[in-house]
């Protein structure tokens, strides 16, 4: 009788731990794959080359250049540029949602914002195509540049701060409000000076979660970045970031081309990786599921 | 097995959660048959003991131990005891009352088709007999549809009872039962620990003292002693209550500090 | 000064917000809504899509979706009870596994793409394949999924936890009775989250699951997603906006769908719902 018991326990303990250590075998299966197809290109250019040059030409036959600098700087400098300018807006539409709006308006405002969380990249990039690159394009030719691919990102990114901001603002406790109030603290002053430094931890998450979202973003910026490896003179030239450069050139990419375009892929995994863990180790405790 | 008259012997048992002690060097013995109360004011680690028992504590991840307790003659915290079994025998009823959010039929056949019973029969017959002890039987009908959390505290509180009661337990661990309930429905969970302390060995944590002297055969007095929770005085009711040795526990009898 | 500055900003904000995104839902509704039609729908594309309809690209997508479902919930669903099951006691172990799910999480899913690439089309032989899209969908909802299963595994009340512990439950008895059936609702809301992923994803689909146009006749066959179909009219077919915008409005159409069955199933999906998936 307390065998059966035991038994079924057993067996699924092994069920579900075999579950919990999928994650970790997918984990290491990618760091290998990615690791072992970079070989061919790592062992002949090093990593050196990689992160120092920014000329990216690997089918030239004399002189193959591998420096991925132009396109990791662009991937960055969009991102932050992206995120860069969400983050503001996202505040203040949310001081609009908590100080100024009615509930249903509230409740409203977020519905939106969730909803428009759900919209597919590549309809922000298809958006972007048509209508922001011809209207940069008027006055900027080419259009299809970094100035319209941050646009886009910022835009795309927009409800993933807004939602992970207002989580972190939802926590603080606004039924204070009233009562500072009283106080004769208005409840913008407390929005700014109470409300956000209470809840400065979960929106530093938010941002550094969204900001790992938009660099590994691809479609969107694919179709609206113009694709030109290069370091941008201005935000009106054409660029080409990491996930573009994957998504563009590895349908047809060969030997050493192939292979350091999977050391790019891993780069950009590294870099990802570090900030995830990095934010991880400044989490306190409480925000570790814990 | 041994026949020694307690069902629980507890010997120099200390507990603590990550660093803070919460029980000291307890030693008590729990007889097979009878009511003991546990009495003193909180945070003097009674739960902790009651928790113990059952082993529930498993689930506290910074909770450790020193000394040993003897479940039937078994050291139940022995590598490779089964506690399964131990919680099979050893009920424990918590302050609030808890049925799981299905029917109840099914609140008392989950544990007892989860401890190898496969009858139809055998489980419905049990069920039954169950429901009678606590007195639910006439109270509640369509057993089988109704749910458990929309019957009222105490028939709830009742319920949880019966479902320990299923599994023929050796010993029944309350902590405070009656606490969270009004005066009628304590009264009658009262009444159904007094019945029950005939047949088996049943421990009550309580604050209320009217509640430990009337129900109880015996009585062991738990206090804060520089921090940290120790028995300090136990035997039988009328001694406690009326002559009891130490002084903490006269003052707290007597209703003068706790 | 702060109140009128915050106020005039605020609004400023929400208008801008509002604004554009109204902007671009119209200005797609407007370019694409002349090619939308019942024909649209249900109808093969011709001359690389410029001409008839997406019906098996719709078929594609939702084959692809099927399998990315069917292979990630079981495996996220185990994930999820073990850390439920460990994080009190165990929490090294839980700590790892957590930590190593937030990485997956943040992997770009054109890496997802690669390593379906070079393991299932190539490693596994399956080729440019709906089996290898959906399996590739799968791996990279995969932690997104458990992490939020997790997190409305912790809503449990501690108390039922305590009671099932103390009447000497089984795990795989609490996890049936007990778990599954308290967060239902959340494992709900987490699967249609992953739903929404999946149709929406493009890059991790086109290395694995390939071009095809034609109707898929397997799982081994190669197929096109509505969202790669999007992206090869726009991007490599002169001329293809007009279609390419009918099936964005399309795709926006199913999601919408699927995000008012999720209102209406979760009343109210709780913060951690949400700041789980963003």
């Amino acid at each position: 009788m307390k065998l059966t018991n035991r038994y079924r326990d057993l067996t699924f303990d092994v069920i579900i731990t075999v579950g919990a250590y999928f994650g970790i075998a997918v984990l290491i299966l990618i760091l290998i794959l990615l690791l072992g197809n970079s070989f061919p290109a790592l062992s002949e250019f090093g990593l050196g080359e990689f992160i120092t040059e920014s000329k990216w030409n690997p089918t030239n036959e004399s002189m193959p250049k591998v420096g991925a600098v132009a396109m990791l700087a662009c991937s960055l400098m969009i991102s932050i540029g992206a995120v860069a300018i969400a983050f503001p807006i996202g505040l203040f539409y949310l001081a609009f949602v908590f100080l100024y709006s009615p509930k249903w308006m509230a409740f409203l405002l977020r519905r939106i914002m969730e909803l428009v969380g759900g919209i597919p990249s590549i309809v922000f990039g298809l958006w972007g195509l048509i209508t922001l690159v011809p209207m940069v394009n008027q006055y900027y030719p080419p259009g299809a540049s970094m100035l319209s691919a941050t646009l886009v990102l910022a835009l795309m990114t927009l409800p993933t701060i807004i939602i992970s901001v207002d989580a972190a603002l939802s926590s603080c406790r606004f039924d204070l409000m009233l009562a500072s109030n009283a106080l004769g603290i208005s409840k913008e002053s407390y929005f700014w000076f109470i409300a956000i430094p209470q809840a400065k931890y979960g929106m530093i998450v938010g941002i550094v979660l969204s900001l790992t979202r938009v660099i590994g973003e691809t479609m969107a910026v694919v179709m609206v970045s113009g694709n030109v490896i290069q370091i941008p003179g201005s935000v009106f030239d054409p660029i080409r970031t990491v996930t573009a450069n994957l998504a563009l050139e590895m349908g047809y990419a060969a030997d050493i081309h192939r292979s350091a375009l999977f050391t790019i892929a891993l780069v950009l995994m590294l870099m990802i990786g570090t900030l995830v863990l990095t934010l991880r180790w400044f989490q306190p405790r409480s925000f570790k599921g814990e | 097995m041994t026949t020694s008259p307690n069902i629980f012997e507890i010997n120099n048992f200390s507990a603590s959660y990550r660093d803070a002690e919460a029980l000291n060097d307890v030693s008590l013995n729990i007889p097979r048959r009878g009511i003991m109360s546990i009495i003193g004011p909180s945070g003097c680690g009674k739960s902790t003991l009651l928790n113990s028992l059952n082993r529930i504590t498993d689930l506290t991840p910074d909770f450790s131990h020193r000394g040993d307790v003897h479940f039937d003659g078994q050291n139940i915290y022995q590598r490779d005891f089964d506690v399964v079994n131990l919680r099979k025998n050893v009920g424990l009823i918590f302050q609030k009352p808890n049925p799981f959010p299905f029917s109840v039929y099914k609140n008392l056949s989950l544990p007892l088709k989860e401890h190898g019973m496969r009858n139809r029969k055998e489980i419905e017959s049990t069920v039954n007999e169950s429901m009678k002890i606590v007195g639910l039987l006439d109270e509640v009908s369509n057993i089988r549809r109704r749910n458990a959390t929309e019957l009222s505290g105490g028939q709830q509180q009742r319920l949880c009872i019966a479902r320990t009661l299923t599994l023929k337990p050796k010993v029944l661990l309350c902590d405070e039962p009656c606490s969270a309930l009004d005066p009628v429905s304590g009264k009658k969970i009262e009444d159904l620990l007094v019945r029950l302390g005939k047949e088996i060995s049943v421990v009550v944590v309580t604050h209320n003292l009217a509640q430990a002297k009337r129900i109880s055969d015996c009585v062991a007095f738990f206090c804060m002693v520089e921090g940290v929770g120790k028995l300090i005085e136990k035997g039988d009711t009328q001694k406690i209550f009326n002559a009891a040795q130490h002084h903490m526990t006269r003052e707290y009898v007597d209703g003068s500090f706790g | 000064m702060t109140r009128v500055m915050t106020k005039v900003f605020a609004i400023a904000a929400v208008v801008i917000c509002i604004g554009t995104f109204v902007t671009m839902l119209i200005g797609l509704i407007n370019s694409g809504y002349q090619s939308l039609s019942f024909e649209f729908l249900f109808s093969s594309p011709r001359n690389f899509g410029l001409e008839g309809g997406i019906a098996p690209i719709l078929i594609s997508t939702s084959m692809i979706l099927v399998l990315a479902i069917l292979f990630a919930v079981p495996i996220s669903m185990l994930t999820a009870i073990f850390l439920f099951f460990r994080c009190r006691c165990d929490t090294v172990q839980t700590r790892l596994i957590l930590t190593v799910l937030e990485l997956l999480a943040s992997i770009p899913s054109i890496v997802f793409g690669l390593f379906g690439m070079l393991f299932f089309c190539d490693f596994l032989h399956l080729g440019f394949s709906i089996l290898s899209g959906g399996l590739t969908l799968a791996l990279m909802i995969f932690p997104t999924l458990c992490l939020t299963l997790f997190a409305s595994f912790l809503t449990l009340p501690n108390e039922t936890r305590m009671v099932s512990e103390s009447l000497g439950l089984s795990r795989l008895t609490v996890a049936r009775h007990l778990l599954i059936p308290h967060s239902i609702s959340g494992i709900v809301a987490g699967i249609v989250l992953g739903v929404c992923r999946c149709v929406a994803e493009t890059a991790a689909l086109i290395f694995t699951s390939g071009y095809s146009i034609r109707q898929p006749r397997s799982i081994f066959d190669s197929g096109r997603s509505l969202s790669v179909h999007i992206y090869e009219l726009a991007m490599n077919v002169a001329g293809g906006d007009a279609n390419a915008n009918a099936a964005a409005l399309v795709l926006l159409i199913v999601l919408l769908i699927i995000n008012l069955l999720i209102f209406a199933i979760v009343d109210r999906q709780p913060n951690w719902i949400r700041s789980a998936n963003h």
